[in-house]
């Protein structure tokens, strides 16, 4: 558990790079340009899962825009999987309508609806990785703040992530001195779990309290203050890329492109 | 009188029935180096966090440059007192190294180039330039101790109250920080176990007990004062 622990403190540390100096678009047209496509995508109707891999081009582009390996990001949402397979298997059981068969296999509105799920919140996730490795999370969040999100949720957005480092830290030295005397023996019984659970919230507390102090003592009123200068203010070129991206997707969104080209695919 | 922090019969208890300061007074010169010294519990700790207005007396006052600490006068006293705590992994909260130096700055409302020049200054002082673009969870014990002085040093403030600033240190690194220390010009007031440090950087060092002043006096002449060291827990 400790290694995993390690490993896992070692992905969020890396996944986070810090702002570039002269970015050239401005984070906050990156951030507009994320929603749209979140929106969009996430409005395509459920039958229509052939459409959503057409969505699959949006992060792979703002990958390879800012040369970002994409199979890392792609290895890295597969982790909403398990999550978002619980959210669809209703599915199955609920809507046994059938939409098409494939041979004598028959496929259901609910199975589609299962699949749709899980291709969609891959999406969601690959689109925010990609966002965050750009931008940093950081600059992600002084950007909000100036989209007119208000200060109390942009704060507590980066305080989440300071505060995850922190929770991640004590279990994992937690959990070493728990296998420094369990003597090679791995599985942890449930009493130990709600001890170092139990320990593991009294000593969070007490730690945020003191980073909380630490904090204080530096003049800080609630506010987090913006650490990097902006390289440049909004230009053309920012509302270019927010144009281009909203008026591609909701083309997309609109038109069903897949959709038409098979139509015309098989009339041939 | 050239009072830089007086605390002034000082009176704090965590819990109603607990008092862990019971009527300190003590106060430090400009430019004066303190040593506050004192057995685990002594309340110590809890004495430094009133400088910066961190705690409240239940009854006294804190004075800072003549100025009594009210919620008025606490943002403006905050500039004044910098605050390095026990452990270093609570004083560096922020992912990157001149990030969490540039804390205080910014919250200032500084400009970004000022920010930026108080980031480079301070951790040069520290001799910690190298280590800007680091992640503070990747440095070692002593680089964290330097980085931490370095936050306070770039809110230029005219005290510093340190906390067990050797505490958990290797002998070089600890060397290397009494060296630092001796060359800031700054009020000090250092809480520590290390008694070492204590001859070395503070003229005047004060020993409290149970939450009151037991001695205060010349450093050398109290620390060979060895029945009253005893008679304190040290």
């Amino acid at each position: 558990m400790s290694n995993r622990l390690q490993h896992l403190l070692t992905q969020l540390s890396a996944l986070d790079r810090a702002a570039p100096d002269s970015p050239t678009i401005d984070p906050r047209a990156r951030i507009v340009a994320t929603v749209v496509y979140l929106i969009v995508m996430l409005s395509v109707p459920i039958v229509r899962l052939s459409e959503l891999l057409l969505y699959a081009l949006f992060p792979i582009i703002c990958a390879a825009d800012v040369r970002i390996e994409y199979r890392p990001i792609l290895r890295q949402s597969l982790v909403i999987v398990p999550f978002a397979a619980l959210v669809g298997l209703f599915n199955i059981f609920y809507e046994r309508e059938a939409v098409f068969a494939i041979g004598s296999v028959v496929i259901t509105r609910g199975w589609l609806g299962f699949c749709s799920i899980i291709v969609r919140a891959m999406l969601s996730v690959q689109a925010l990785l990609v966002l965050v490795r750009t931008e940093g999370y950081e600059a992600i969040c002084n950007s909000l703040q100036r989209l007119g999100v208000p200060a109390a949720l942009t704060t507590q957005m980066a305080m989440l992530y300071r505060y995850m480092f922190v929770l991640i830290e004590q279990l994992l030295s937690l959990s070493r001195a728990r296998s420094a005397r369990s003597f090679g023996r791995r599985a942890m019984p449930v009493s130990d779990w709600g001890a170092i659970v139990g320990q593991l919230t009294v000593r969070t507390f007490d730690r945020a309290e003191r980073i909380s102090q630490a904090m204080l003592s530096r003049g800080f009123d609630g506010r987090m203050p913006a650490l990097h200068a902006s390289a440049r203010g909004w230009q053309w070129r920012d509302t270019i890329y927010v144009a281009a991206w909203s008026a591609s997707l909701v083309a997309c969104r609109v038109l069903y492109p897949v959709e038409r080209f098979a139509r015309f695919f098989n009339s041939l | 009188m050239n009072q830089a922090l007086l605390f002034e019969n000082l009176h704090f208890a965590y819990t109603p029935d607990s008092e862990v300061l019971r009527g300190i007074t003590l106060g430090l010169t400009r430019s004066e180096r303190v040593a506050l010294i004192g057995a685990n519990g002594a309340g110590k700790s809890t004495l430094l966090l009133h400088a910066n207005g961190l705690l409240t007396p239940s009854r006294g006052r804190v004075i800072v440059e003549g100025q009594a600490l009210t919620p008025h006068t606490l943002a403006s006293i905050r500039r004044q007192v910098g605050l390095v705590f026990q452990n270093p992994d609570d004083q560096l909260f922020m992912p990157i190294v001149e990030e969490d130096v540039g804390f205080g700055p910014a919250n200032m409302r500084l400009p970004h180039e000022q920010v930026a020049e108080r980031v480079e200054q301070a951790l040069r002082a520290v001799n910690a330039l190298d280590l800007r673009h680091r992640s503070t969870h990747q440095l070692s014990g002593g680089e964290k101790r330097r980085v931490a002085i370095a936050t306070v040093l770039a809110m230029e403030p005219s005290i510093m109250v340190m906390d067990e600033p050797s505490a958990g240190l290797d002998p070089r690194s600890r060397r290397e920080l009494i060296t630092l220390l001796g060359t800031l010009n700054h009020t000090l007031l250092i809480a520590t176990h290390d008694l070492d440090l204590a001859r070395r950087l503070c003229h005047r060092t004060v020993i409290i007990q149970a939450g009151r002043v037991a001695a205060d006096s010349a450093t050398v002449q109290l620390l060979n004062n060895k029945r009253l060291m005893r008679r304190c827990g040290l």
